[in-house]
């Protein structure tokens, strides 16, 4: 279970606050289910997110996460350039506390995904933007947790990679919950059956996906 | 530098400062081995007098250099500024500690002023550790420079707590 209480974010800029992004967000997500988060550009999709993974802190309010959650996974930040793949990885599993001796399964699984040969042991700023997707889509699959939070991290590369991707990521969710922002309405209703619509600085919960999208076009459509 | 790390909240700003702290003391430790050892190899006698000394003035040094990092860091991330000013108060810090113009010739008062730098009395421990001929300064004391860095160090600790999430915001 996941319980946001009371939630309200607002970032700080050189001239003091900016709006609020969204206030008095209560909601409790059960560790099965499958989340999608939709809203226009801005409305605080990934902001949203961000809170729940605990990468940033609400203004007021607080997130209670009562089962392991994953970081957001997607294809924006969180790994410098400067560390090789392999010492990202070996990073990420250290502080998920992943004991030594299945650190080296988890390298080799990673390794072998994301297909990044020799690659692996060079700086990810010398990686082509491929090559670093791949790597993160690799990292995403190989760490297990009661809740993925992903963050527009959708299979890219050639035919072969995107299939392989899409396969292996629903296996890693067979047992798992799911909250995803992604632009692609085929994408969420692929995956989620939940809904959560941001308007206006609100969260609106739907049981159905769709019944979710018929909402948020109303509100494109005002 | 560590920011896209913070993506997994499991990194604390605080990690940041005692990783940075750790391995600039290691590199230090690195490089003082590779000059002492440059130096024996031309000759000079470079080992201490009392090894014991010069390993607890290193020490009393890199707290002291952790608890500035944890109480500067936090003030330089929210004020970009603080950094400028801090910059600017270096040299004069470097001048005043020792290093290069020896606080024994200063007289009184002014003495007694200087000495309550803390980093004064760890370059003169390690200056006595080396060499227990060298005519320190009679106002040394021993454990002013750890009760500082302990001081520092406490005070950082709480500006850290105070403030993570500020500045995991910025």
């Amino acid at each position: 279970m996941i319980k946001l209480q009371n939630l309200a974010k607002r970032y700080r800029n050189d001239l003091g606050y900016e709006k609020w992004v969204f206030q008095d967000i209560n909601l409790e997500i059960s560790q099965k289910s499958r989340v999608g988060i939709i809203g226009r550009n801005g409305a605080g999709k990934s902001t949203l997110l961000r809170l729940i993974a605990g990468a940033d802190y609400p203004t007021r309010g607080e997130v209670k996460r009562e089962c392991n959650v994953s970081w957001p996974l997607g294809f924006a930040g969180g790994l410098p350039g400067s560390m090789t793949g392999r010492q990202s990885v070996r990073f990420v599993c250290r502080i998920n506390g992943i004991q030594e001796d299945e650190i080296e399964e988890h390298l080799a699984y990673v390794k072998e995904f994301s297909e990044l040969g020799d690659a692996f042991q060079q700086p990810i700023n010398t990686y082509s933007s491929g090559m670093g997707a791949r790597l993160k889509f690799a990292m995403s699959l190989v760490f297990k947790y009661d809740v993925y939070l992903s963050d527009e991290l959708v299979a890219v590369g050639d035919a072969g990679f995107v299939q392989k991707s899409k396969e292996a990521f629903k296996t890693t969710l067979k047992d798992a919950g799911l909250i995803m922002v992604a632009h692609s309405e085929g994408t969420l209703k692929e995956y989620c059956d939940a809904g959560i619509l941001l308007h206006e600085g609100k969260a609106h919960w739907f049981d159905q996906i769709d019944d979710a999208f018929k909402a948020y076009k109303e509100t494109l459509a005002k | 530098m560590g920011k896209p790390l913070f993506t997994y909240r499991q990194v604390k700003p605080v990690d940041a400062v005692l990783v940075r702290s750790a391995s600039e003391g290691v590199l230090m430790f690195i490089i003082a081995l590779i000059i002492f050892l440059g130096a024996a190899i031309l000759g000079i006698d470079v080992l201490p007098d009392n090894g014991f000394g010069v390993i607890y003035a290193f020490l009393t040094l890199w707290l002291m250099g952790l608890g500035v990092g944890l109480l500067i860091s936090v003030p330089r991330t929210i004020i970009a500024e603080v950094g400028d000013v801090v910059n600017i108060l270096m040299t004069p810090m470097y001048l005043l500690s020792g290093v290069i113009l020896p606080i024994a010739a200063a007289p009184q008062p002014y003495r007694d002023w200087l000495m309550l730098n803390p980093i004064v009395h760890s370059l003169e421990i390690m200056r006595l550790s080396f060499a227990s001929h060298y005519v320190g300064v009679p106002e040394l004391d021993a454990f002013y420079p750890l009760k500082f860095a302990m001081i520092l160090i406490f005070f950082g600790l709480i500006l850290q707590r105070i403030y993570k999430k500020k500045v995991i915001q910025i």
